[in-house]
Formats: C-alpha cells, sequence, structure tokens
C-alpha cells in the first residue's frame, strides 16, 4: 500500500511530526510506501491508497489541488486540527471536510503519533478505527493528575476530545481543546460551570474560540447572547 | 537570440510552498523569481484582541518546525510589554530549548533536505534503501533533541509549558541531568555529522552580503541580544527605523531589507557577525580550512554542522550548572505596555512585536527569518545563474535549487502575514 503526506496552508507541524516519527518511519515503510511527500521528496506520485492531508485550502489552487487528492486516494485522512477542525486558523478557513469527504480524522495540533500509529496498524490488519467518545478529562483523571480547573484554570479537557493523553495538563498548563470537542460533550453545561467559577463571558468566548472554532460556534453565540 | 525558461513550480524539499522562475536571454539572466504561492494564513485576526497568555500559543503554529524560537520570541515581547521579570535560570532553560529545537531544525535541514542533492538521490527515503546506516543515525539525532526540547516543554512540536515568567511545570534535577546526558550522548555524532557536512563539495559562489544577527559580545547568542548588521549595532526596539518590508506581485511573503539593502539572517550570519565559535566547532573549521567570515552562500550548510556542535557545547555548560526549577506565581506589574524581542531561530533573526491594552493584544508585527532573506536568496540566484547560464538548463536547474535549499527558507513562516498596520508612536 502507498501513502502520501499532503500540505496545504498550515504551519507543517504535522509533517514535521510525521518525520519526527524517527525509527519508526523505517517500520512503516515496511508496509507502506512514502510516494508523495513534498517536504522530504523530490518525486512525488498520485495516486495513493492512504492520503493524509494537513493544513486548510486557502486559495483556489489549494482548493483544486484537495480535489485532486481526493479523486487519487482510496482513503483521505484529515491530519491534525487545522485539517480535520480548522484548528487556529478556523476563523477564516474552513476545515478539509467542509470541501471532500473525509474518511478519518487524526485530531491535534500536532497529532498524536500513538493515534497515527493506531490508526496505520488498523489498516494493516483491517479493522475499524474511530472517534474516542469521551473526553481529555478522562484521560487526566486516569493519570490521576490533579485537577486545573478545580485550581482556578480554565480548562478545556471536560469537553476535548480524547487521545492526547492528557498531555497539556500532565505538563501543568491547562487543556486549549486543540482536539476539538467530541461527540456527546456537553458544551453548555461546560461553558455555565465555568462561570460559576468566576470567569468572565469575555474569557470564556477567547477560550472556546482559541481552536476548532467551528465545532464551538453554536455555544459561543448563545454565550454572547447572554 | 537564444531565450530559454527554467521552471520550478512546487520546489520540494523545502518547508512550504515556493517556486522558481529564472529567464536567460544569450547566456544572460534577464530575470530570477523566487516566487511563494502559499496561501496566505491572517494570524492577525486569531491574536488582535486575544489575551496575553495565548500569543505565544497562536504564535507557535505559525511554523512547525521553528515553533519553539515563536514561542519565546512572542513569550519575551510579551514580558517586555507588561514589565513581567525573568529569573536566569528561566533564561537558562528556555536557552536549553532553544538549542535542541535548533540542532533538530539543522540536523533535518542537513540530513533530510540538503543532504539528498550532494550524494544524488531524491530523498531521504531513497538514501534510507542504499544507505540504512546514515539514515538511521539523522533520525537518532533528531529524535535525542526532541526528547531534550521535550523534557522541559512536555513535547518537541508546540511544546506546552512555557509562560510568562516562567513554566507551568516543575523541572527537575533528573530532568535536567537526562537532557545533560542525552547531549553528551550525542556529541560524538554531532561532531562526526559535521565532518560529513564540511567535507561536501558546495557550489562555489561567493557573494559579499550584508550579514545580520544578534550580538552579546560574549558568543553567539540565540537568546538575547542586540541586532548587528555588518555596519551598525542597534537595540532591537530599533527594528523598524532599520528594517523595511515590502510586497512583490509575484509572491505572497513580504520582503525585507536592512537600510536600504538585501541582506542574510541564519547560520552563516550568526558565525560571520559573532565569530567566536567554541573551540572544537573552531577546530574542525580549521581543519577543513573554512574560515570566517565567509561569503560563500552554500557555506551556510557547513555553518549549520558547526553550530550544532558550538550549541551542544554551550548547552551542556549551561546544565551542568542548572538548578531544579519549582513553578511559582508570576507578577505581572501591568496590563498594558508595548513590547519587542528579537532572537535567533535556526534559520536566522525573529522579531516578535505587539501592543498590549487590557491585557489583549492590539496591534503585532512579526517578521520572520524567511522574510529577510528572501531577496536575499532571489540576487544570490541571479548572480550564481549568471556564472553558469550557459550550462544546460538541468544544471543550472539543480545548482539553483542547491542554493536556494541552503537559505533552509521556511515558507509557512514567511506567509503568516501580521498587520503590517500604522506603528503605534510610544515605543
Amino acid at each position: 500500500m502507498n501513502i502520501g503526506i499532503f500540505s496545504l496552508s498550515c504551519c507543517e507541524g504535522c509533517s514535521v511530526e510525521f518525520l519526527n516519527m524517527e525509527e519508526e518511519i523505517l517500520d512503516i515503510l515496511n508496509h507502506f510506501g512514502i510516494e508523495n511527500f513534498r517536504l522530504v521528496k523530490e518525486v512525488n506520485k498520485l495516486p495513493v491508497d492512504v492520503a493524509f492531508v494537513e493544513g486548510v485550502p486557502a486559495n483556489e489552487n489549494e482548493v483544486a489541488k484537495l480535489l485532486e487528492i481526493r479523486r487519487n486516494s482510496e482513503i483521505l485522512v484529515a491530519l491534525g486540527s487545522c485539517s480535520a477542525t480548522g484548528g487556529v486558523l478556523a476563523p477564516g478557513a474552513k476545515p478539509v471536510g467542509h470541501y471532500v469527504d473525509v474518511d478519518h480524522c487524526l485530531y491535534g495540533c500536532p497529532f498524536s503519533r500513538d493515534e497515527l500509529k493506531e490508526f496505520l496498524t488498523s489498516i494493516i490488519i483491517d479493522k475499524a478505527f474511530g472517534k474516542k467518545e469521551y473526553s481529555v478529562c478522562m484521560e487526566c483523571s486516569l493519570l490521576e493528575n490533579g485537577c486545573l480547573l478545580e485550581e482556578g484554570y480554565l480548562c478545556m479537557g471536560p469537553i476535548t476530545v480524547a487521545g492526547c493523553n492528557a498531555l497539556c495538563p500532565s505538563n501543568g498548563k491547562p487543556c486549549l481543546g486543540c482536539r476539538g470537542s467530541y461527540e456527546d460533550a456537553n458544551l453548555k453545561s461546560h461553558a455555565k460551570i465555568l462561570l460559576d467559577k468566576g470567569f468572565s463571558k469575555d474569557e470564556i468566548i477567547d477560550a472556546f474560540s482559541l481552536f476548532s472554532h467551528r465545532d464551538l460556534r453554536e455555544v459561543i453565540e448563545w454565550l454572547k447572547r447572554r | 537570440m537564444v531565450e530559454k525558461k527554467i521552471e520550478i513550480k512546487e520546489i520540494t524539499k523545502i518547508e512550504g510552498h515556493a517556486n522558481l522562475t529564472i529567464e536567460i536571454e544569450d547566456d544572460r539572466v534577464k530575470r530570477v523569481a523566487f516566487g511563494i504561492h502559499e496561501g496566505l494564513r491572517h494570524f492577525e485576526t486569531l491574536i488582535i484582541g486575544k489575551r496575553y497568555h495565548y500569543l505565544p500559543e497562536l504564535t507557535s503554529r505559525i511554523c512547525g518546525i521553528c515553533n519553539v524560537a515563536h514561542q519565546i520570541a512572542s513569550i519575551r515581547a510579551v514580558e517586555d510589554a507588561l514589565g513581567i521579570e525573568v529569573s536566569e535560570q528561566v533564561k537558562d532553560l528556555r536557552k536549553l530549548m532553544l538549542i535542541s529545537s535548533h540542532i533538530q531544525s539543522h540536523i533535518l535541514h542537513l540530513y533530510f533536505l540538503a543532504l539528498p542533492d550532494y550524494i544524488g538521490v531524491e530523498s531521504a527515503i531513497e538514501l534510507a534503501r542504499k544507505d540504512i546506516k546514515l539514515v538511521k543515525k539523522a533520525f537518532k539525532l533528531k529524535e535525542a533533541c526532541n526528547y531534550m526540547t521535550a523534557l522541559i516543554g512536555g513535547r518537541a512540536v508546540h511544546p506546552c509549558t512555557i509562560l510568562p515568567g516562567g513554566f507551568s511545570k516543575r523541572i527537575t534535577k533528573g530532568m535536567i541531568d537526562k537532557y545533560l546526558k542525552k547531549m553528551r550522548e550525542i556529541y560524538p555524532f554531532l561532531l562526526e555529522s559535521a565532518e560529513l557536512f564540511l567535507s561536501l563539495d558546495y557550489p562555489p559562489y561567493e557573494r559579499e552580503s550584508e550579514y545580520v544577527a544578534l550580538r552579546d559580545g560574549r558568543g553567539i547568542p540565540l537568546y538575547e541580544g542586540k541586532i548587528a548588521t555588518m555596519h551598525a549595532v542597534f537595540d532591537a526596539h530599533e527594528y523598524g527605523e532599520h528594517i523595511k518590508e515590502r510586497a512583490v506581485d509575484y509572491s505572497t511573503a513580504k520582503r525585507s531589507l536592512i537600510d536600504g539593502r538585501d541582506f542574510m539572517v541564519g547560520a552563516l550570519a550568526r558565525i560571520n557577525i559573532n565569530g567566536k565559535l567554541r573551540e572544537d566547532a573552531r577546530e574542525l573549521a580549521n581543519r577543513f580550512g573554512i574560515r570566517f567570515p565567509s561569503n560563500r552562500v552554500a557555506w551556510i550548510n557547513p555553518a549549520q554542522a558547526l553550530e550544532n556542535v558550538h550549541y551542544a557545547m554551550e548547552a551542556m555548560e549551561i546544565a551542568e550548572n542548572l538548578k531544579e526549577y519549582e513553578p511559582e506565581k508570576i507578577e505581572v506589574p501591568r496590563t498594558d505596555g508595548e513590547g519587542v524581542a528579537a532572537i535567533e531561530a535556526p534559520r536566522g533573526l525573529l522579531i516578535h512585536h505587539y501592543v498590549i491594552e487590557k491585557g489583549k493584544c492590539r496591534y503585532a508585527n512579526i517578521i520572520t527569518p524567511t522574510a529577510m532573506n528572501a531577496e536575499n536568496i532571489e540576487r544570490s540566484l541571479e548572480g550564481y545563474v549568471s556564472k553558469i547560464a550557459d550550462e544546460d538548463d538541468g544544471f543550472i536547474r539543480k545548482e539553483a535549487e542547491k542554493v536556494i535549499r541552503a537559505y533552509d527558507p521556511c515558507v509557512s513562516c514567511s506567509v503568516h502575514v501580521m498587520r503590517i498596520g500604522k506603528m503605534s508612536t510610544f515605543l
């Protein structure tokens, strides 16, 4: 099977993170041929079986490029926050799923390497791969970290989709919500809890719109009306 | 009249999307255009109005390679604006992060982007089939650097522990020792890779440039210093008087001139401006007959390899003397102010400038190394291609790509598009 790593407008941190898998890449090469990876390859080809797309289309050429990738790939994976949810670029840009069908999303800014390995393994052994149905908060509790929300920090952990193993809270920084919200997240109730804890409406809107603005648009509008 | 046109629609093995057009008429160069066609990412709409503590998080996303440099430049500009004190210990920890990410970036560039040109393969992936040992070594170095950055920063891409005045977590003596141990472990490989990159056959082209880098009179600073050119030294706060940006119609990225001239930033500029390579690096340069200051453009590559040795020595020295860091409550003396920070990213000088009002960003200007280098890249290409204009297209193309890659351009950085608005006057 062949894979391609494609880059639209973004910081290319996900391409770099892909390369950061270091020696594991050499293992990946035992199962997949890398046919397209502009950051490190001169000869880049289509079609590919699995296309990983990072970034968002920021102009007509990039939309055309995305459509071409979609036409020439069996499976299209939105790689990282920008591609999956719009990420920090969300206020002005639309995620890849707005333009083409996306088969899978790997969330996070950057994506989680463990999750990518999980995904590649699922392809090799032909097993289903799906979005986690629980929150970063859950992962954080399992690690028995102290609760930053209780310590007075504005943490997005309770509504953010798991998969990063609560990296930021484990490092003492509240979750910024870079992965977007999970399916059953109760967004309004989280906003209410934050208001009860004494955060201003403005502070909460600021935090909710840092990443994945689109995902949270409704609750931001609701907050603004309050 | 014989006309030819060499076009590279998508230059590979650089960070981001750029193209090159060379027009030659009767063996003379008529036009060279290094264009950037990556979409603009409107960071100004993202960070204007945002709270100051989010600025490092957001601007980190300008670049996936030099995000540590962006985060640290951003936090320093915030601290400058709001008068936040930073201890020497915090500075040292930040320096350690800068150094490990700096070496990581250089290794990525040298082995994965530049090296294929000099040994005749299309990519490191192809190289892995021929010389798996070499590629494994490069991956090991990268992995080690990422590990070191993550010890302090939580992760290597977009670290998550940097706060105004400090860090969000305790950084134990054990972590510092692990950093030191890892740096000692890779040091022989950094020497070895310097030997490799000092011995390659680089394009001979030389061009006298203006070089610009930080200077502190003691070493080759990454974290802070005055901005020095070959002719002047000035404080970072005065950057606006010297560095002017302009737009060209074939590129989405802005161009910079310093005092009216194109200029070079990055590893070669840093060594040219400062000299002062540490012993082992100096000894290597001497052994391979490389002298600084040098105008040989492609020597950016060996300059990077020497920097790896230089900064690894510096990091070991810092780590040996560092004590455990305990997070503490940070005093933020004011909520309004204007701040500028100039630091050295792997590709060269990086400036972050903010105006903060009521704790929120009201104005931002960020000038990235590739925006500074863009004009210089084009002038060097013009100069070099003029000398080889009578060669065949394939050769010209290859050599032009070598020159572009030597600069290690980072296109993502250059198209972040901060608002270039009216400067506020209270600087």
